[in-house]
């Protein structure tokens, strides 16, 4: 198809490129078509525009090189094998959740003691009544452990001649502080390793 | 013969099965090919720039919304990855720039048989007159008719304000109609 050289209206030719690839606001196209009514000059510049646009459509696509498909594969990376479960980080791990269930059960009987903060309809006599028991038992046996704990802390401050006891809880929680952190480091550790290995 | 869809393809290769790669790879390298073949206007980069397309987009695979057409993400990459040879292989070139002399590589269409010719020849023409333009253009071109990218998707794809994409398409289209046209 030959392109006819047609004189276009003034600024209407980029008008015309915005409006074919659909980036006109919608009043300006409005407007735009208005003038096209009238407008044989732009009329024929859409109709070579258009023409224009079918022909590079119309790129018949060419077959590539035979080779693409072998060289893609045998340039592509290893594939990644999960390392298999550490049996030293499932066992830390264990004993991580053991030591927070420990700090679960001295904690319950402090937070089963907040019964009085539940709504009306929970706080029947039956209801307190099992609570109170159940809470009085944790607490004789989290008061055991404390004293058998606070005993021991004793008796080590007290060969070392340091005796505060308050202590005895910054103690604790900076030594599961400790364990927490030196736990999770090794297998932070371990799993970099791991990945490295496999790179 | 069932075909499994490039969703069911992506996801047995993220499970594991990379085998399969080969599969998309061989569905659509036509595709990426020549979207890099239209930026880079050589066969041989062309080839490679499709290489590294296909083994970047296995790296971006888990990046990939299986409820998305795999093609013209895979294009996308290609023409990434072309726009940036081309950048790397010389500086902007002035569009008043004499383009007669520059050798294109045009693949020889001529062994079709007659009743062909007349559309082997418009082919011809057309691939002459997309390689000739200047790289800036070819890209614009390349993203606007073949990758259907809007003006705000091309401004940033080629790092340009969207006045400048509007000039620069304006342009890029009165230089190919004129090409087209010396051609016929």
């Amino acid at each position: 198809m030959a392109y006819i050289s047609t004189p276009s209206c003034s600024g209407q030719e980029e008008t015309l490129y915005l409006y074919l690839d659909d980036e006109l606001p919608l009043a300006e196209r409005s407007a735009f078509e208005s003038h096209l009514q009238h407008c044989q000059t732009c009329r024929a510049l859409l109709a070579e525009t258009e023409a224009l646009f079918a022909e590079i459509a119309n790129w018949e696509e060419l077959a590539p090189p035979p080779n693409i498909a072998l060289q893609v594969m045998a340039n592509m990376p290893l594939p990644v094998v999960a390392p298999e479960p550490d049996r030293y980080n499932l066992l830390l791990l264990a004993g991580q959740m053991a030591i927070g269930l420990l700090l679960l059960l001295v904690a319950i009987p402090k937070l089963l003691t907040m019964y009085q903060l539940l709504p009306p309809k929970w706080n029947t006599p039956e209801i307190t009544a099992f609570i109170v028991a159940g809470s009085e038992q944790l607490r004789v046996s989290a008061a055991l452990q404390t004293n058998w704990l606070y005993a021991q802390w004793t008796q080590i401050t007290g060969h070392i001649g340091f005796n505060f006891a308050p202590g005895l809880a910054v103690a604790l929680a900076g030594g599961l502080i400790l364990a927490w952190l030196i736990g999770n480091g090794l297998l932070l550790g371990r799993n970099s390793l791991s990945i490295k290995g496999s790179g | 013969m069932f075909e499994p869809t490039d969703a069911e393809l992506v996801t047995q290769i993220l499970a594991g099965d990379q085998s399969m790669y080969r599969l998309v790879v061989e569905r659509h390298q036509q595709a990426v090919y020549n979207t890099a073949y239209r930026l880079v206007g050589n066969p041989a980069e062309a080839a490679d720039t499709a290489q590294e397309a296909f083994l970047r987009a296995y790296n971006a695979l888990h990046t990939f919304r299986l409820d998305a057409p795999l093609k013209p993400w895979l294009c996308k990459i290609a023409a990434n990855l072309a726009l940036n040879l081309l950048k790397r292989r010389q500086p902007t070139v002035s569009l008043n720039d004499d383009l007669s002399g520059m050798v294109i590589d045009v693949p020889d269409l001529s062994t079709e048989p007659q009743a062909n010719l007349l559309r082997v020849e418009r082919q011809r023409q057309l691939h002459q007159a997309i390689l000739t333009l200047p790289p800036e253009q070819r890209s614009i071109i390349e993203l606007r008719h073949f990758q259907e990218q809007s003006y705000d998707e091309i401004a940033q794809a080629l790092n340009l304000s969207l006045s400048n994409v509007k000039v620069r398409l304006f342009r890029a289209r009165k230089n190919l109609g004129q090409i087209l046209q010396k051609e016929m």
